[in-house]
C-alpha cells in the first residue's frame, strides 16, 4: 500500500495527451455546458472566440480521465495499491487560452505540498500543480489539485 | 438579455435543480473519473464516501448545466477566466435532487477589454435535504450593455 508518507514532492508526472475533435467538443458541451461558442460551430464564428472552443470543464475532466488512467498503470506496474483518490476540492483553476478542434493537449501533474490534518489524523492532504499545454507550447489550463491520502499506520 | 450592468454585489439567484440518477453517476464516472467508489456500490460502501457517490467533477458539470440550460433570461456571457475555489463538502448520491444558489461577490469592468466586465460569484449546491454538498467561487466575463461602451467608460 502506498501512503501519504511515501509520496515524494517536486516530481513532474507526464499524464499523456488528448486530442479534442469538433464532435467531442460539441458532444460534451451539449450535455454539460450548452453555450453557443461550445456547441455551434457557425454561431461560434461570431463569438468573442471567433470559432468553436472546448468547454473549460471538458479540459478539466480529461485531466481527471488521464490522471486516473496514469495512476492505474503505475500501480499495476508496481503491483501496489494506494490509500487515496478522494478530494476535498481544488483551487486557482485558470483557463488561460482557448482549446479548438484538432488541438492536442499534453497534461502534467506535480505534487507540491503535504498537509497534515489535526482533525483527521488518519489522513493527509496532498496538493498538486496541474497543467495542460497545447501543441504550440501554450499553457491552456492550470489548477491546484488536492487529494486525501491515508497515513501509514503507526507500528505498535 | 442581461449584461454586466445587471449584476451588482450581493445579488442572489436561485438556480432550478435536477435529479441525478444512478445511471448518470456511473456513466459520467466511466467516461471521466473511473474510480471504484464512483462506479460500484460495494466499492463505495468500503470507501470513506460510505456508498456510491458521484465524481466531484460531475457535481461541477451538473451545476454548469443547471446555470446554462433554460435560464429565466439569457446573459451575454463571454466565457470564464477560471475558478478560484471548489469545495466538495458532501457526496452526491444516486437519486439526489440538487439545486443551487448564486451570489455576486465582485463586479468590475475589465481593464484590458473595456467592452466586458468580470463578475465573481459564489455558487452553493444543496441536496433535497438542504445539505450543502459543494461550493464554487467562479469568475464570468459578461458583455457590457451596448450603450455604455462608446468611450470605454460607463455612461
Amino acid at each position: 500500500m502506498i501512503y501519504f508518507e511515501d509520496l515524494p514532492l517536486g516530481i513532474k508526472t507526464d499524464l499523456g495527451t488528448y486530442t479534442f475533435t469538433e464532435d467531442d467538443i460539441i458532444k460534451f458541451a451539449s450535455q454539460w455546458d450548452p453555450q453557443p461558442f461550445h456547441t455551434d460551430a457557425v454561431a461560434a464564428q461570431d463569438s468573442i472566440f471567433g470559432g468553436l472552443v472546448a468547454s473549460g470543464w471538458h479540459v478539466c475532466v480529461i485531466w481527471m480521465k488521464l490522471m486516473v488512467a496514469n495512476r492505474q498503470r503505475h500501480l499495476e506496474k508496481m503491483k501496489q495499491k494506494v490509500a487515496g483518490g478522494i478530494s476535498p476540492g481544488f483551487r486557482e483553476l485558470k483557463w488561460l487560452a482557448p482549446v479548438r478542434p484538432g488541438d492536442t493537449l499534453h497534461y502534467y501533474s506535480t505534487n507540491t505540498e503535504k498537509v497534515e490534518l489535526k482533525s483527521r489524523p488518519a489522513f493527509g492532504i496532498l496538493r498538486s500543480f496541474n497543467e495542460a499545454i497545447n501543441q504550440d507550447g501554450v499553457s491552456v489550463m492550470t489548477f491546484t489539485g488536492q487529494g486525501f491520502m491515508g497515513r501509514r499506520p503507526k507500528k505498535r | 438579455m442581461r449584461y454586466f450592468e445587471d449584476f451588482s454585489i450581493g445579488d442572489t439567484e436561485e438556480i432550478p435543480g435536477r435529479t441525478i440518477s444512478k445511471d448518470e453517476i456511473i456513466s459520467f464516472a466511466s467516461e471521466y473519473d473511473p474510480q471504484p467508489f464512483h462506479l460500484d456500490e460495494d466499492a463505495g460502501e468500503a470507501s470513506i464516501l460510505g456508498g456510491l457517490a458521484a465524481s466531484g467533477w460531475h457535481i461541477c458539470c451538473a451545476l454548469i448545466r443547471m446555470i446554462f440550460e433554460n435560464p429565466a433570461e439569457p446573459t451575454a456571457f463571454l466565457g470564464s477566466p477560471g475558478v478560484d475555489e471548489v469545495r466538495w463538502k458532501k457526496p452526491m448520491r444516486p437519486g439526489d435532487t440538487i439545486r443551487a444558489t448564486s451570489c455576486v461577490l465582485e463586479a468590475r469592468v475589465s481593464k484590458s477589454k473595456p467592452a466586458m466586465g468580470l463578475v465573481k460569484k459564489r455558487c452553493e449546491v444543496f441536496n433535497q435535504d438542504d445539505v450543502l454538498i459543494m461550493t464554487m467561487e467562479t469568475w464570468a466575463m459578461i458583455a457590457r450593455r451596448p450603450d455604455t461602451q462608446t468611450d470605454g467608460r460607463a455612461a
